[in-house]
């Protein structure tokens, strides 16, 4: 592994993401222990959110920056912003993590009320796209809040957990008709909501 | 088109990812034909990705980094990166569950890949991982030459190889009298794979017909020919293919 001067170090922890990426392609460990120490509470946070267990959810947060590790190559800027690509991974891994632990259907539902306000990740330059993305969660949080109860639960399970409609159904004792349309509700008002454009 | 032949009730599901597969290969089909439909998707599967980002933190356990790195060093040590195959992040973003049908992942393959842009699918091409299913169909990415180097495309190529669906985008739309020939590149004279034009936006899915499995073509391009099309290649090479696999 490269070791850097102390002064490329930080010169490191004041670049972008994508500057950020194109390094680590490079394979530069202090850019991806950078890039870790950015989003891995993000990673974590998801992964136990999805898995509800800390050991499965630390395998995944490894797994997850390996694969970013494995395929920065292939990462284009400005396609796709580099933490939505790094959560997209979480999501499917921690999908995955628990598919393969074919655990039992578990119907309580993951609250989104509980999502922490607003926070500049640990080392992550105080830039405005910064400050944008964290308004912009912001916003999602409290579009979240705007769901009736019973379709955030609908949603919360399929999207933290991957589960079918039909899987959520039986997690739920609910109809499968009334889930499928709850979970369809909840994603349209968001999109709504959150005016998701091209 | 008839608003009753849409899929919205579908949309939201499928890019959650939580459709059965009759649901799943009903959207597919229906976005590779409805541009509507498509760009709804699209919106959707930002929603997601947007969802994704506000989701809780948590501090990781003190030490991860420390097995982190102690796991980059034995990889980068033990072999060279792979280069991810191109359909294995697109499923993995799409159906992350696995357990699939190989017949539903075929199918469901083909379609998608007309369904989507190329845009959308090298974004997902970044996410990489393992494959699911059919996720090892024969892929071949294709490159803009100087001639057009905003151009892309790629070409999946069915489970015996004898046909494949060709996604370009970022091409120049063509005047009347000519139109874009894809040509199989192998021992002897290249082959005609498909004779096609792309909207104002450069974009086009096409049917590809080979005479031989497209796996055993060494190389793949398309050029600039008149509109009836041309018994080997007379003009301005715009895309390349070089397979996946390489």
């Amino acid at each position: 592994m490269d070791e850097a001067p102390r002064n490329a170090t930080t010169d490191r922890e004041a670049l972008g993401d994508d500057a950020l990426i194109r390094l680590v392609a490079d394979k530069s460990t202090p850019a991806f222990k950078i890039l870790y120490e950015r989003y891995s509470r993000r990673v974590y946070g998801f992964a136990l959110r999805s898995v509800q267990d800390p050991e499965t959810a630390e395998e995944v947060t490894i797994d997850v920056f390996m694969e970013v590790w494995k395929s920065a190559p292939g990462y284009l800027p400005g396609r796709v912003k580099v933490l939505t690509w790094i959560i997209a991974i979480c999501r499917h891994r921690s999908i995955d993590a628990l598919r393969r632990r074919s655990s039992r259907l578990d119907g309580r539902a993951l609250s989104w009320d509980d999502l922490p306000p607003a926070t500049i990740p640990s080392g992550e330059p105080t830039t405005e796209s910064a400050a944008e993305r964290e308004l912009r969660r912001e916003e999602v949080r409290r579009a979240i809040a705007q769901l009736p109860q019973e379709q955030s639960a609908a949603l919360s399970l399929a999207f933290f957990k991957g589960y079918t409609h039909k899987e959520i159904a039986e997690a739920l004792s609910e109809p499968l008709g009334t889930i499928k349309t709850r979970v369809r509700l909840a994603m349209k008002k968001l999109k709504d909501l959150l005016d998701v454009e091209e | 088109m008839n608003a009753e032949l849409h899929v919205d009730d579908l949309i939201p599901g499928f890019a959650l990812g939580i459709l059965d597969d009759t649901e799943m290969l009903r959207v597919a089909r229906h976005v590779a034909s409805c541009v509507l439909c498509r760009d709804e998707l699209g919106r959707y599967a930002r929603l997601v990705d947007g969802l994704a980002e506000a989701a809780p933190e948590a501090a990781p356990p003190d030490g991860l980094w420390e097995k982190l790195a102690a796991r980059v060093e034995v990889g980068s040590a033990a072999r060279p990166t792979r280069r991810p195959l191109f359909l294995e992040p697109l499923f993995r973003a799409l159906f992350p569950r696995g357990h699939r049908p190989l017949g539903v992942w075929a199918v469901v393959s083909l379609v998608v890949v007309a369904a989507l842009s190329v845009s959308t699918i090298t974004l997902w091409r970044a996410q990489g991982g393992a494959p699911h299913g059919a996720a090892a169909l024969p892929t071949f990415e294709l490159f803009g030459t100087r001639a057009a180097p905003g151009g892309r495309g790629l070409m999946v190529a069915s489970a015996d190889g004898t046909e494949g669906t060709l996604v370009v985008d970022d091409l120049a739309p063509l005047g009347e009298g000519h139109r874009y020939q894809l040509w199989l590149v192998g021992p002897g004279t290249p082959a005609t794979g498909a004779l096609f034009t792309v909207g104002e936006e450069g974009y086009a899915t096409v049917t590809v017909h080979a005479p031989r499995p497209l796996t055993a073509y060494s190389a793949f391009s398309v050029t600039v020919e008149p509109a009836s099309g041309s018994a080997a290649p007379t003009g301005t090479a715009v895309l390349a293919t070089r397979s996946s696999s390489e």
